[in-house]
């Protein structure tokens, strides 16, 4: 009873959150050209199915969201451990960090432009900056908290270059902490990516911003819940994932 | 007796926050080759240091430690710590092989690892992970560690003093076992004198701030020993009193 109340709740509550939806167009209370109601979206949906914009615009912006993401996290975990290695490194580095580091995801869109042109590449640049902080933050305070006593280990077996420190002590020991960041960004970076797409990019942000300059709000919708079951899928990849490479945690 | 390590006028000094203490002060002890000796003093008084320092891991401020080993090139000496520091994220035998990584081929490295984890009788663990294993069973695993690189000398910083009073017994048994199958030189720094006193050829207290050598006792009692047998009974009182006075002279032998 107990076990079946939290699901039943929730199914309820999504019941309630859909027929609230529904009645407000019907009921006249909102322009329905304003706010689509769900029953409208399954014919916008199989629209966009057969036209093959639908396919065109994820397969897109997957692409750039999986290219950025790559590119950013990789960055971010190869300069943020070795900041967190080196404290040359990190005060070197304090204030370009904390020059940069404001700069929201998009105010870099002129430059993305102007160094790439309105081209995927553009788009890959954006959403690889908004994970880029994010990775190198998480690898960096990972890193530093690594428990002295486990270094001492290395140390006490000769293992003290910094290569084998990394590899042997720093990297696994600092593996929950960075995946916790590569974890963030999984959805920071789908955020970035209609960010990076409404400025011309072939993808699902573009595809919303014209389906909205025709006032095709039911299409942009579809595309809204899209993104959402595809961060969903992607999430709880990334959790099996995660479970995985962490087994050895108690 | 030919010797294997030799501390002559060892002092250390940390610096913190501008402020300097000494923790050991002009310490000199010879340990012979296979000798177990155990080291006994209260808590902060630099049992630690002193280990830390043979194995290298920290530098005297003064003096020497002079390590006569066998073979150059390779560490003779071997930590074990209080507390395993097993590396979580590796299995029970890639852990034991740990010290032998990039110096052994893989296929010996594994055989050695399964050899040292069978000496402590945990070979069927050998694919758990170290949170799955006791207090007792990580320490052995700690154990066979130490031993796989094939050291001349363990140091051992307290390595029973988190275990319940059962597991502690059986690992001191298995740890004499294990010490006259191999024939190594053993250094084992405790605060429990019951345990240094069954266990050790010769008991050296280290006392005061700084850290000083303030007696040592030879215990001749032949092995197999009895738990409290008269013998432990009486340099047990001995270093009792030596601790609580502080008056006994370096040298006074029983």
């Amino acid at each position: 009873m107990i076990r079946l109340r939290a699901p039943a709740l929730a199914f309820l509550g999504l019941a309630a959150f859909l027929l609230l939806w529904e009645a407000v167009p019907y009921f006249g209370l909102v322009n329905p050209a304003f706010l689509p109601p769900p029953s409208a979206l399954p014919a916008a949906f199989r629209r966009e199915l057969v036209s093959g914009a639908w396919h065109t615009a994820i397969l897109g912006s997957l692409w750039h969201y999986f290219v950025g993401l790559i590119t950013g996290s990789a960055l971010g975990i190869v300069l943020g451990v070795v900041v967190g290695m080196s404290r040359i490194a990190e005060e070197a580095t304090a204030w370009v960090v904390r020059v940069l580091r404001p700069i929201p995801g998009l105010a870099w869109v002129p430059f993305a432009i102007i160094w790439f042109g309105v081209n995927p590449s553009a788009a890959v640049f954006i959403i690889s900056i908004a994970v880029f902080w994010i990775v190198f933050f998480a690898a960096q305070g990972a890193v530093r908290g690594v428990d002295r006593d486990l270094i001492e280990v290395a140390d006490a077996f000769g293992f003290s270059s910094p290569w084998q420190r990394l590899t042997k002590i720093l990297l696994p020991a600092a593996m929950p902490g960075i995946l916790v960041g590569v974890r963030t960004a999984l959805g920071q970076a789908w955020m970035a990516v209609v960010a990076a797409e409404i400025f011309g990019v072939a993808g699902v942000g573009q595809r919303m911003m014209q389906a909205s300059s025709l006032l095709a709000t039911d299409i942009v919708v579809v595309y809204m819940l899209t993104m959402a079951a595809l961060y969903g899928l992607l999430d709880t990849g990334f959790v099996a994932f995660q479970k995985w490479v962490l087994r050895w945690k108690a | 007796m030919e010797s294997v390590i030799d501390i002559r006028g060892l002092s250390l000094t940390f610096t913190r926050d501008g402020e300097a203490t000494e923790v050991l002060h002009k310490l000199d002890l010879s340990i012979a080759r296979g000798e177990f000796l155990a080291i006994v003093g209260p808590s902060g008084v630099g049992k630690s240091t002193l280990l830390r320092v043979i194995a290298g891991l920290a530098h005297p401020s003064a003096g020497s430690v002079t390590i006569h080993a066998r073979e150059a090139g390779r560490r003779p000496v071997s930590l074990v710590f209080q507390d395993s520091r097993l590396l979580p994220w590796r299995k029970v035998v890639a852990n034991a092989g740990f010290g032998l990584e990039g110096r052994v081929p893989r296929a010996q490295r594994l055989a050695k690892a399964h050899e040292m984890l069978d000496l402590v009788g945990l070979d069927h663990l050998a694919q758990r992970w170290p949170h799955q294993l006791s207090g007792g069973q990580r320490q052995r695993v700690s154990l066979a560690r130490a031993l796989a690189v094939e050291p001349e000398i363990l140091l051992m910083d307290e390595p029973f003093s988190a275990l319940d009073a059962l597991t502690r017994e059986n690992l001191q048994d298995e740890l004499i076992r294990v010490w006259q199958r191999t024939g190594k030189t053993v250094l084992f720094v405790t605060h429990d004198i019951d345990e240094a006193a069954y266990l050790a050829d010769r008991v050296v207290i280290l006392s005061g701030a700084p850290g000083q050598i303030i007696a040592e006792h030879r215990i001749d009692a032949p092995r197999p020993r009895r738990r409290g047998a008269e013998a432990e009974a009486e340099i047990v009182r001995a270093v009792r009193k030596g601790l609580g006075a502080d008056t006994v002279e370096h040298g006074a032998a029983i």
